[in-house]
Parts: structure tokens; C-alpha cells; sequence
């Protein structure tokens, strides 16, 4: 049924009494209720971009311009830190999503008890300050006298152990690794969420069509928790995109700069090397770029943002 | 009458109204004559606050020096935050961008001087009135010359004074060498390639190294490039872009050795130097580190007899690279020192108890307090520690004076340069980069700097 057709007769459009409302006597009336979020808005959101935007401008030797955005394309290390933010998004997401999707689904449709408690203990690491998590796994991943190093020295492979974040093929990688085991336990809940809003009643109507197992996760819960999919496709660009203190806290962007990313890389511009202008380029194109990602990953997911699962037409 | 009764009872509390506004206009009239006269005396007497914001000296010693300076002048209250080194130079660049510096700031020479110096006061004028003409005489040329790195051409003012000084040098953990059978420090490279090799066997870390805390990596490689082309190490301290001079890459070189010749733990590069490596250190996991004159603080910050006496400890410098060789030269200067912001002269009380405490800091009881700690070494001459040192600190305490007295200078005062340094430092080390490209990439990065 078109949603029109369930309108009342009589009842004025929802489209023509909004537009009554702000264009007619409560026009002021509405404007008063939205200026504190507006004002809020303008000085915390609005003009700190408007003001890093025209920072950006300003060039070396303080010409105005786009001096800092030609160094930023000449600057190795801005594009090893534009690489390592899109490898963060795509491994990060890729992860969280699977692992995410998986243990719902455990937990959901297979555990006959106790769902509560593992919610709970996946979402723990969540919680955790990552300054902790940072010295946590920093000793974990050690040489010499770390946990995982301890592990090989007991399976006699020592000399095979490799120096995870000391070595910048794999530094961005096991960075990532804390990041998909810090927030899977968020992905998992609202995984969670999102399947038991599924009515019981398509379940069982696929499994008498023969949809089990792998079809059934497939044809039936996959496409029912897209909406679930879609924002957290989004919410985890944004988190991978600025993620800042685990990259900071274990290798401070290196070796040789090789976990860099766009987050790490402002402020090592900004505040270790004293080119505020530059850094502040350098956030105009995080800002880009996480507007495009989200935009493209919203276009293919065909919008539709919503922790819920979707509901099947009956 | 009875229709009377609340109109008596309306004009009773009219009345009673009216008297008790008189009675309080009466008593604020009162109050207001009282308070100026109350007030005046206690307002006298109320302490002028000095906030002070540093990464250095450490807490608890900064904690002592506080009391220590506010017991000396009770009309002076001290606020001090002390941060870690990263967290307080991102607050500071926030509150000098918001307008919001405290009145004295924790400073190294150089970078952070010059980052800062259009927020500061010229403290020449300060430094007169705390310890007279020729104030300059009291602390050595080499540390004035430092706190001035960096001012434009011609500006020969101060912007910072320096409080303490030090010397970069190797440590050495005497137990884990007599368990490894090494008798004594290492006198050249190949010695101490082979010493890391005997530590790391009886299961010893050979040489600690956090290569993921940048300063170290480059402090190391300019105590191998005081060996190799110290003048041209002094040159590219201050800009020059002599990167890839035969020296400078000699040294990189030898950096290179420390990892292909496992002299350095294996993951070296993403390890750090503080806490991790000065916790194993202290915990007798690592046979070598490279550290510098502020460990004897631990004398005071630890609980363990072998730290407070520092018996089971020495110190060397980056051994000969060739037989037959001297080992390194000392390097070192300002450790920190203290700068006074615009926001310090509001009124003349505060300019003036901004004035004692920082001659307190540097030549008074605040940096005698941070002296007795062994916090660091004066930069004010003739002050040194009071009460019965251990020998072995004493033997150490004394040889790191005569060491300052011709160290040389041991920062970088270019940010950027000194960024490259380190990336391309972890690069040689990481084995992603030759020496001579690595160098190469940080003389591009210097003379782009110097156009």
C-alpha cells in the first residue's frame, strides 16, 4: 500500500503543515526552539571547519593559497598516511562486519542461554580507555619479554617471532588487529539488535522453503540486517578514519612513518612540527575524504540508515 | 469590626514589612561600610597565585620545590601542572592559541623556545634584578648560548633561562654483565656488538632501545656522529644542511649496525624508551641503555637499594668505532628551563612574585630541593646537592659536572628536520632505507627548510 493512500481524508499533508509552521504564525515560535542547537552548531562546529579551512590556506612562508595542498601531493609521507587511513576503513570494517555478524548470530539464534552475558563480555573491550589498551597490547606484541612472544619461546619458534609493530610491512596491520578486537563486541551488539528485530515468523517460513544454514544467513538474515550493515559501515568509517590515540600510544606513526594515517599525521604536522597551516590541509582532506566514503558507501547501500533489521514486506 | 480585622492584620504586616526593610536596608548599609574595612586587610594578606605548567621536573619532586618555595614566601601561592612530555606541549599549544598560558612554562632550547618566544617576556631585564650585573656569569656560555638557538638574527635576548642541565651517555647494569661474564663496559663497537650478544644469551636484553620514542633514535645517532663528524653534527644542530656529509652517513651507518647486529632488541622500533625501557632497565631485564644524567633521580624515585645507591649501575659513552679509538665525546645541555609568559605582568604583585619564583627555580630553594632529588644537573653554577651522597652517585654525580662543563649541544632546533631525522632513523633501522638515501632524504628535508 502507497503511503499515501493511508492518509485520512481531511488531515492536511505533513509537507503542508511544516511548511504552515515556519512560514506562518509559529515561524518565530520555531526558529526560538532551533537557535541553541543552531548557536551550538555555529561556534563549535561550523566555525572551527570555516576557520581550519582558511587556515589552510595560508602557505608556507605565509603566502595565501593552495601552498599547502601542492606540498601535501608531494609529501610521501601524506600519501603513505592516505593509504593507511583507506586500509584501516577496508580491514577494519571488513573484520568488525564478519566477526560482528557471525557471533550475533551465534548468540542470537543458536544460544539457548546466558545471551546477556556474552553481550556483555564482547562489549567490555569497548569500555576500556584505549590508553590502556595501547600499553596493554604494546607488551603483548613485545620482543623479548612480550605475551605472544612467550607463546613462541614455548613452541620453540622464538627465533621465528616476528616484531609485529617494529616492522612497517605489518605496524598499520597489528595496530588494526586492537582496533577489530576493541570494537567487535559494538558490532556484535548491534548485530544483536538488528536480528532480534527479525519477526520470527519469516525465519520460520525460509526454513520450511528449505533456507537453512549458510543459505538461510545468506538469502534471509543478511539481507534483512542491511540496514544494521549500512550504519555501521558508516559509523565504523568515521571511527577508523579518526582513529588516533592506539596509533599514537604504540608506534607514534612509525617505523619510518609506516603507520601513519591521516589523523596521526595532523598532529605530528601540527604539534610536533609546529606547521599548523599544513596540518590543517591536511584535516580539510580527512574531512574530504570522509565525506566521499560515506557518501559512496550510503549510495551503495542505497541509504536507509537504521539499527533495526528491516521488515519484510508481509 | 470583623470586616476591619484583616484590613488591622494587612496594615500590622504592612508595618512589620516596612520595618524590616528599613532594618535590612540598615543592616546593608551597614555591611557595606563593614565589608571594604573587613575585607581590606584579609585581601592584603591573600597569597598571589603563579600558575606553572612543565613536563619536567618529575610530580612529586616539582611537588617538594612547590612547598619548599611557597614555606620561603608565604605571599606567594604556586599552581605547577606537570604533564607527560607529549600531553604538555599539545596543552601548551592550545592554551597559547586560546590565550590561556600560565605564567611560567616549562621549556627546552630551540624548537620549543622559538615556538613560543612571540608569547613570551625578554627575562634579561628579570635576570639582572635576581642576581645583578654580569647575572650571565653564573651559568656556563654553553647553556646561555642554547637558550638563545634559534632567535632571529640580531635578537640577542633571553626568552628562557635554563633551571637544569645533562649529559646523554650509556648505562650499563653491572649484575647482568657479571652473569653474561663481561668484566667491564665495552671499549669499542665490535666490544659491545659482542657484549649484547653474551647479555642476550644468559637472557638479558643486549642494548634496550625504543626506537618508537623518537628523541632516543636521534640522541643515539648523534652520540655515533660525535665520533664520526662532530663538527658538522653542530652544524646540522643549528640548520645547516650537511646530511650527507661522509661523516653523517659514517654514523648512520654505524645506527644501522646497532640492528643488523642485533646490539638492540629485535623489535626494537616500536618499542619505548620511557616507561618500558626504563622499567626493564630498572628491573635488571636490560644489560644496556642509552640514557643520560637525569637516571640518578632514580636514587630518590626508587624503593630498591641497588637504584638508590646506583652500585649496580655505570655509565660509558658510545664506545670507540675503532680499536684503538676514543669513545664519543659528551653531549648534552639545558634539560629544561623556564620561560615567562605575557600573561604573567598583569599586575605588578604578579610580575613580582613571578620574579621570585623563578629565581627560586633556578638558583633558590625550589632548585635545591630538585638538586637534592638528583633530579638533573644545575645549570646555576656553584649550587650542588646537600647531605651525604653514596659514593657510587657521589663518583657519578661529580663526573657528570666536569662532563657538562664541555659537553656539546644536543638539540635539533628545527622541528621538521628533527622529524625527518627520527622517520628516516627508524627507516635505516627498519631496513626500508640505505644510510645514504636515509641521510639524503633528511639533507632534502634541511635545505627545503633553509629556503
Amino acid at each position: 500500500m502507497a503511503a499515501g493512500a493511508s492518509r485520512r481524508p481531511g488531515l492536511p499533508r505533513p509537507g503542508a503543515r511544516r511548511r504552515g509552521a515556519i512560514l506562518g504564525a509559529g515561524r518565530w515560535e520555531a526558529a526560538l526552539y532551533v537557535l541553541p542547537a543552531a548557536a551550538l552548531f555555529a561556534v563549535f562546529i561550523a566555525e572551527p571547519i570555516a576557520a581550519n579551512l582558511v587556515s589552510s590556506l595560508i602557505g608556507p612562508h605565509h603566502r595565501w593559497g593552495l601552498g599547502n595542498y601542492a606540498m601535501a601531493a608531494a609529501d610521501p609521507v601524506f600519501g603513505t598516511a592516505v593509504r593507511n587511513s583507506l586500509l584501516w576503513v577496508v580491514v577494519s570494517l571488513a573484520f568488525e562486519i564478519a566477526i560482528g555478524f557471525a557471533l550475533a548470530i551465534l548468540i542470537e539464534l543458536h544460544l539457548p542461554r546466558g545471551r546477556a552475558v556474552f553481550r556483555t563480555l564482547l562489549f567490555l573491550p569497548m569500555v576500556v580507555t584505549p590508553s590502556v589498551i595501547a600499553l596493554v597490547f604494546n607488551t603483548f606484541y613485545a620482543s623479548d619479554y612480550g605475551l605472544l612472544y612467550g607463546l613462541f619461546r614455548a613452541l620453540g619458534l622464538a627465533s621465528a617471532f616476528p616484531a609485529l609493530l617494529g616492522a612497517p610491512a605489518t605496524a598499520s596491520l597489528a595496530i588494526i588487529a586492537v582496533n577489530v578486537w576493541q570494537w567487535s563486541g559494538f558490532f556484535v551488539l548491534m548485530y544483536c539488535v538488528g536480528l532480534s528485530a527479525i519477526d520470527r515468523e519469516h525465519l520460520d517460513a525460509a526454513e520450511i522453503d528449505g533456507a537453512r544454514g549458510w543459505n538461510r544467513v545468506r538469502h534471509i538474515l543478511w539481507p534483512l540486517c542491511r540496514g544494521t550493515t549500512t550504519s555501521l559501515v558508516v559509523l565504523g568509517t568515521i571511527q577508523a578514519l579518526q582513529q588516533f590515540p592506539l596509533i599514537y600510544l604504540m608506534t607514534e606513526g612509525g617505523p619510518a612513518d609506516s603507520s601513519q594515517t591521516l589523523a596521526t599525521y595532523i598532529f605530528q604536522t601540527g604539534f610536533v612540527q609546529d606547521q599548523m597551516h599544513y596540518a590543517s590541509a591536511v584535516a580539510v582532506m580527512l574531512f574530504l575524504l570522509a565525506l566521499a566514503l560515506v557518501a559512496v558507501e550510503y549510495r551503495l547501500a542505497g541509504g536507509g540508515l537504521s539499527l533495526a533489521a528491516k521488515r519484510a514486506r508481509p | 469590626m470583623l470586616t476591619n480585622r484583616p484590613c488591622a492584620a494587612l496594615r500590622r504586616a504592612a508595618t512589620v514589612r516596612a520595618t524590616l526593610r528599613r532594618a535590612a536596608t540598615g543592616l546593608a548599609l551597614l555591611l557595606g561600610l563593614a565589608v571594604p574595612t573587613l575585607s581590606g586587610p584579609a585581601r592584603a594578606a591573600e597569597p598571589v597565585t603563579v600558575t606553572l605548567w612543565s613536563w619536567s621536573p618529575v610530580a612529586p619532586t616539582m611537588a617538594a620545590m612547590v612547598a619548599a618555595i611557597e614555606k620561603a614566601h608565604p605571599d606567594i601561592r604556586i599552581r605547577a601542572t606537570i604533564q607527560p612530555h607529549t600531553a604538555y606541549f599539545t596543552a601548551l599549544k592550545a592554551a597559547a592559541a586560546s590565550g590561556t598560558l600560565p605564567d611560567i612554562i616549562g621549556l627546552t632550547p630551540g624548537n620549543y623556545t622559538q615556538q613560543y618566544r612571540p608569547h613570551l617576556l625578554a627575562l634579561d631585564a628579570m635576570a639582572k634584578a635576581a642576581w645583578g650585573a654580569g647575572w650571565e656569569k653564573h651559568f656556563a656560555p654553553a647553556l646561555l648560548a642554547q637558550a638563545r638557538l634559534g632567535n632571529p638574527a640580531g635578537d640577542t635576548k633571553f626568552y628562557m633561562l635554563p633551571m637544569e642541565a645533562e649529559v646523554l651517555n650509556l648505562w650499563l647494569d653491572r649484575a647482568a654483565f657479571h652473569a653474561a661474564g663481561i668484566a667491564k663496559a665495552p671499549a669499542t663497537f665490535d666490544e659491545m656488538v659482542a657484549d649484547a650478544a653474551k647479555l642476550r644469551k644468559a637472557g638479558f636484553i643486549g642494548m634496550y632501545q625504543g626506537g618508537a620514542t623518537g628523541v632516543f633514535d636521534n640522541w643515539v645517532y648523534m652520540q655515533i656522529a660525535a665520533q664520526t663528524d662532530l663538527k658538522d653534527l653542530l652544524a646540522a644542530e643549528i640548520g645547516k644542511p650537511v646530511w650527507t656529509r661522509p661523516g653523517m652517513i659514517a654514523a648512520a651507518t654505524v645506527w644501522g649496525e646497532l640492528f643488523t647486529r642485533k646490539v638492540v632488541q629485535d623489535g626494537a622500533l616500536s618499542a619505548l624508551q620511557y616507561p618500558t625501557g626504563a622499567n626493564l632497565f630498572a628491573v635488571g631485564r636490560v644489560g644496556m641503555i642509552s640514557l643520560g644524567s637525569w637516571w640518578l633521580q632514580e636514587t630518590h624515585l626508587s624503593t630498591d637499594p641497588k637504584l638508590q645507591t646506583m652500585s649496580g649501575y655505570d655509565k660509558f659513552f658510545f664506545p670507540a668505532l675503532k680499536a684503538g679509538g676514543m669513545a664519543s665525546a659528551p653531549l648534552g645541555g639545558v634539560d629544561v628551563g623556564w620561560g615567562v609568559t605575557k600573561t604573567a605582568a598583569k599586575s605588578p604583585a604578579e610580575a613580582r612574585a613571578v620574579a621570585i619564583v623563578l629565581k627560586e627555580l633556578i638558583s633558590g630553594g625550589g632548585e635545591q630541593v630538585a638538586l637534592n632529588q638528583l633530579n638533573d644537573l644545575p645549570a646555576f653554577g656553584g649550587m650542588r646537592p646537600q647531605g651525604t651522597l653514596p659514593p657510587a652517585v657521589r663518583r657519578l654525580y661529580d663526573s657528570y659536572i666536569a662532563e657538562l662543563a664541555h659537553a656539546h649541544p644536543h638539540q635539533i632546533g628545527n622541528p621538521v628536520i628533527y622529524q625527518a631525522l627520527v622517520s628516516n632513523l627508524q627507516a635505516i633501522g627498519a631496513g626500508t632505507k640505505t644510510p645514504a638515501a636515509a641521510m639524503a632524504a633528511v639533507q632534502a628535508v634541511a635545505e627545503a627548510q633553509g629556503k
